[in-house]
């Protein structure tokens, strides 16, 4: 039977080149083929875009294959988007902070070395300053992937060259590099493509790597490499990982890491780069994230599409859109609010206050005349306006009215803490005497004889689950599309692109590494200049500038066990006021070595707004989590564990300390 | 011709036979004991564990790690034979040494180690005492700290209360709602700064009080959390008390 089978077969000649295959000859030889070559690296480039889940069901990076992670777009990343482990906002992702999902893109990594290593053998079909343009365009792609390699494990294999399948298996098996060399293998491809990369700054250059997206790659890298410098040395993490400098770099290299940072950003600032803004501050700051900002703000952009237009599993659509905004005509169509501010973030910025305390230590609430009062004030900045949705605040796509009112009190005869305990979200013998709340939005409802709103038509009401309406008050607002007609505001239906890297983001950097460097050379010019970098932040935003204090108070020993100066937290928040919801302050606060001291067991905490019957006015209440998810971070987690199939592979790899 | 080649290809995979390879049944057993006092190192559980290789095979063996029960012991009954490296690893004591070559199979072994602990929660005491606004009652809970070692210790980060409903308490069983920066001592020290008369024991007696429901029993301990490695707690014995019903 096997002979018949055998005998079916044909005896064609089989040693042909394929001809439905590009191979590397037709591919290298032209710009567009180069283009093609780099089509997948760049489609798998670990960038935390809207497509990025943190944790849960189909965690990862956007992906063209199915390696442990997501493929093409799934419907909800933002049910574990980056914010909500990072108190900016709160939603469903803040399970498993570590983050670990075996991340090991040496596949990729592998096609970028192709090119690296024979594209010289082309150098004949290009001009000298377009070939090494493109070489460094490869070189950033590969720091691109080692960056997030290193952020997670520290020290990794460093593979430079194209390794042959077919050689000897212990010459396969690399050991991880110091965590230090990996930094710096980082540094010398991006030095190559900051002083080779293309210059130019049209929207199309912008969504490729330039050497401004290599300088931009350049300050956060060595930021990340000199934070480790300084600070892994306080999390007292100890063993052989540690021992062979696979965790951790020696303190003595920060103020080097600073420096590198520091002159990449003076590099993007000599470009000419600068910050987006206009006569409305608000509404110039919401521009940053949906319009096309080449001429100013823009370094490195991911465009994304209609999800009939691009291909299915390319992951460029998302669901943001329905998942930031409430249920409603014109508004999010499905699911709503996965993700809702919280006052911890809120807080952070300038605006009305609240409360006043009282002389035993007490708060009571203020009285406002309408809800509106909070935000429509020259009091509150224009960057928190720009951000966040409050109560009153007009969606500008849909022109609605979003209200969200979280219920009534007949009267408020106590404090704050009564009605708002900081770690405790259950009802109380206080809410049962004088607080009406309603399951359903906009319902309307008899109190004492009279109707009353009891609260807005999208949200709070406590029959509605987690989702769907707003439960903190306040409204995810950053990136939501303040031009999409509403057929768009539906799953998979988003095209804004993602801002991999904006000048803001150099600026918060520079602040970061000019003070650091400071700090590391005594020097109080350096820490006056990283201020000028923070109030022009702060100026764009419609804030008030700070000053430097000149003798700064040590914050840092009683909130994270090791010194930080009051000035240096200031710029760390100013980050954060700058950074929020965009996928960056959960890895701060990682860098930084302060996730573990501040999460543990930590609530987040509402901004609800009552109308109280007695007075005819309204008060703001911060109120635990109603949904009672609290952050935890441990602090094994600053470092990802080696993926075990990978150590099965390669037993040279060395596990972290604390796995 | 499809189904031609599928009967051959069905016919191809002979050999199918059940898994008859039988479960692993070696044993272990033991307690860690407490270098200082001689008596079981009492921990909770998923705080402390021992971490295992299993050496007979591989030069990099993927680790197991052994839960350490509340009392200080420890055992398994579902490895499988062969030789191992055992080291007593989560935990809040001094690093100690790997024990090599222990050899496991289904007589079963025991196997003890012996730690320091970094410090002894002691003069633990909780008692019932008036509530503030919000409780009639309060558990006001007290303890000190002793280090058999002065110097070189992590930093403390903290002394925290832990109330259950139930005998497992500890880091790994507690009642959330006392686990906030309301219900503890933020220490952020090293011990020197603790102990200044340099007598073993810290100078003060760390007090935490917490409002409680009546009716209820609490199983009540103390503990202190280190900054190393593991985040690992020293933890008092625990104790019982019942709230009155008014």
């Amino acid at each position: 039977m096997a002979a018949a089978l055998l005998g079916l077969g044909s005896c064609n000649e089989m040693n042909l080149e394929p001809k439905g295959q590009l191979d590397e000859g037709v591919l290298f030889n032209s710009e567009s083929g180069v283009r093609k070559y780099f089509t997948i690296l760049y489609s798998d480039m670990p960038i935390e875009d809207l497509c990025y889940k943190y944790a849960g069901d189909g965690k990862g990076y956007v992906n063209s294959r199915s390696a442990g992670w997501h493929t093409g777009n799934v419907w909800e990343p933002q049910k574990g988007y980056g914010s909500t482990v990072a108190a900016e906002t709160t939603g469903r992702g803040n399970d498993d902070m570590g983050g670990q999902w075996g991340y090991w893109p040496y596949d990729r990594i592998r096609d970028v070395n192709v090119f690296i290593n024979n594209f010289p053998a082309y150098k004949d079909f290009y001009t000298e300053a377009r070939f090494n343009e493109l070489m460094a365009e490869a070189r950033f792609i590969r720091a691109f992937y080692y960056f997030a390699l290193a952020k997670r494990y520290g020290g990794v294999p460093i593979v430079a060259e194209v390794q042959d399948p077919t050689a000897e298996i212990s010459t396969l098996q690399l050991p991880r590099s110091t965590e230090y060399d990996t930094w710096m293998f980082i540094h010398d491809d991006l030095q190559f493509a900051m002083d080779n990369g293309a210059s130019a700054r049209t929207a199309d250059a912008l969504s490729r790597g330039s050497r401004w997206s290599a300088a931009a790659l350049m300050a956060k890298s060595m930021l990340w490499a000199a934070s480790v410098a300084k600070y892994n040395q306080y999390t007292g993490i100890t063993g052989e990982a540690t021992d062979a400098g696979l965790m951790g770099i020696d303190p003595s290299y920060a103020k080097d890491f600073y420096k590198y940072a520091y002159d990449a950003c003076k590099f993007i600032s000599d470009g000419g780069f600068t910050l987006h803004t206009g006569a409305d501050k608000e509404k110039a700051y919401t521009e940053i994230f949906i319009a096309d900002c080449s001429a100013d703000e823009d370094i490195f952009v991911k465009h994304y599409g209609s999800d009939v237009v691009v291909n299915w599993n390319s992951g460029l659509y998302s669901s943001y859109d329905s998942m930031t905004l409430p249920l409603g005509t014109g508004l999010a169509q499905n699911v709503g609010c996965a993700i809702q501010g919280v006052w911890e973030m809120v807080n952070l910025y300038e605006h009305p206050a609240i409360s006043v305390e009282n002389p035993d230590g007490t708060h009571s609430p203020i009285y406002f005349n309408r809800l509106e009062d909070f935000w429509d004030t020259p009091e509150m900045e224009p960057r928190c306006r720009a951000n966040f949705f409050f109560s009153g605040m007009t969606e500008p796509a849909s022109g609605t009215v979003i209200d969200m009112q979280s219920g009534v009190y007949k009267q408020f005869p106590g404090t704050c803490e009564d009605a708002a305990p900081e770690d405790s979200n259950g009802e109380n013998e206080y809410h049962k005497a004088n607080r009406v709340r309603a399951s359903q939005p906009g319902t309307i409802q008899d109190v004492g004889g009279t109707a009353f709103k009891i609260n807005g038509t999208h949200g709070y009401a406590t029959g509605t689950g987690d989702e769907g309406y707003i439960y903190t008050g306040i409204g995810v607002r950053k990136y939501t599309n303040y031009n999409a007609p509403a057929e768009q505001r539906a799953l998979h239906k988003s095209q804004q692109g993602w801002k991999v890297f904006r000048y803001g983001e150099i600026l918060a950097d520079w602040a970061e590494a000019a003070y650091e460097l400071g700090l590391e050379t005594g020097s109080d010019a350096l820490k006056a200049e990283a201020f000028t970098y923070v109030n022009a932040l702060r100026t764009r935003a419609g804030a008030h500038p700070h000053d430097m204090v000149s003798d700064p108070e040590d914050i840092g020993t009683e909130l994270y066990g090791f010194p930080v100066d009051e000035n240096l937290q200031y710029i760390r928040d100013e980050r954060k006021r700058e950074l929020c919801i965009e996928n960056q302050g959960e890895w701060d606060q990682r860098r930084w070595r302060t996730a573990h001291s501040i999460y543990q067991n930590f609530w987040v905490h509402t901004l609800s707004g009552y109308y109280v019957i007695s007075e005819g006015k309204y008060i703001y209440l911060n109120e635990a989590n109603p949904h009672g998810r609290t952050l935890t971070f441990n602090k094994i987690n600053y470092y990802e564990p080696i993926p075990g199939g990978e150590i099965n592979k390669n037993p040279n790899l060395m596990r972290n300390d604390g796995y | 011709m499809t189904i031609v080649a599928g009967v051959l290809l069905l016919a191809g995979v002979s050999c199918m036979e059940i898994d008859n390879f039988d479960a692993p049944d070696s044993k272990i057993e033991g307690t860690i004991i407490d270098k200082t006092t001689g008596k079981p190192f009492i921990t909770d559980h998923g705080t402390s564990s021992i971490r295992i290789w299993e050496v007979s095979y591989s030069t990099n063996p993927t680790p197991q790690d052994l839960g350490v029960r509340q009392d200080g012991t420890y055992a398994n009954t579902k490895l499988f034979a062969g030789t191992y490296d055992m080291l007593p690893r989560s935990g809040a004591w001094w690093p100690c040494d790997t024990t090599y070559n222990v050899k496991i199979g289904p007589k079963g072994t025991v196997q003890n180690f012996e730690v320091t602990p970094y410090t002894h929660v002691v003069d633990f005491d909780v008692k019932m005492v008036p509530g503030g606004a919000d409780s009639q009652y309060a558990l006001e809970f007290t303890c000190r700290l002793e280090a058999p070692i002065k110097e070189g210790l992590p930093q403390l980060t903290e002394i925290r209360p832990f109330l259950s409903l139930n005998n497992h308490c500890g880091n790994g069983n507690h009642l959330d709602y006392y686990y906030t920066n309301t219900y503890r001592v933020n220490l952020r020290a090293m011990w020197a700064s603790l102990d200044k008369d340099g007598d073993g024991y810290t100078d003060n007696t760390y007090t935490i009080t917490c409002p409680v429901k009546n009716g209820y029993k609490y199983w009540c301990r103390m503990g202190v959390k280190f900054n190393d490695t593991y985040e690992s707690w020293n933890l008092s014995e625990i104790k019982e008390i019942e709230i009155p019903q008014n």
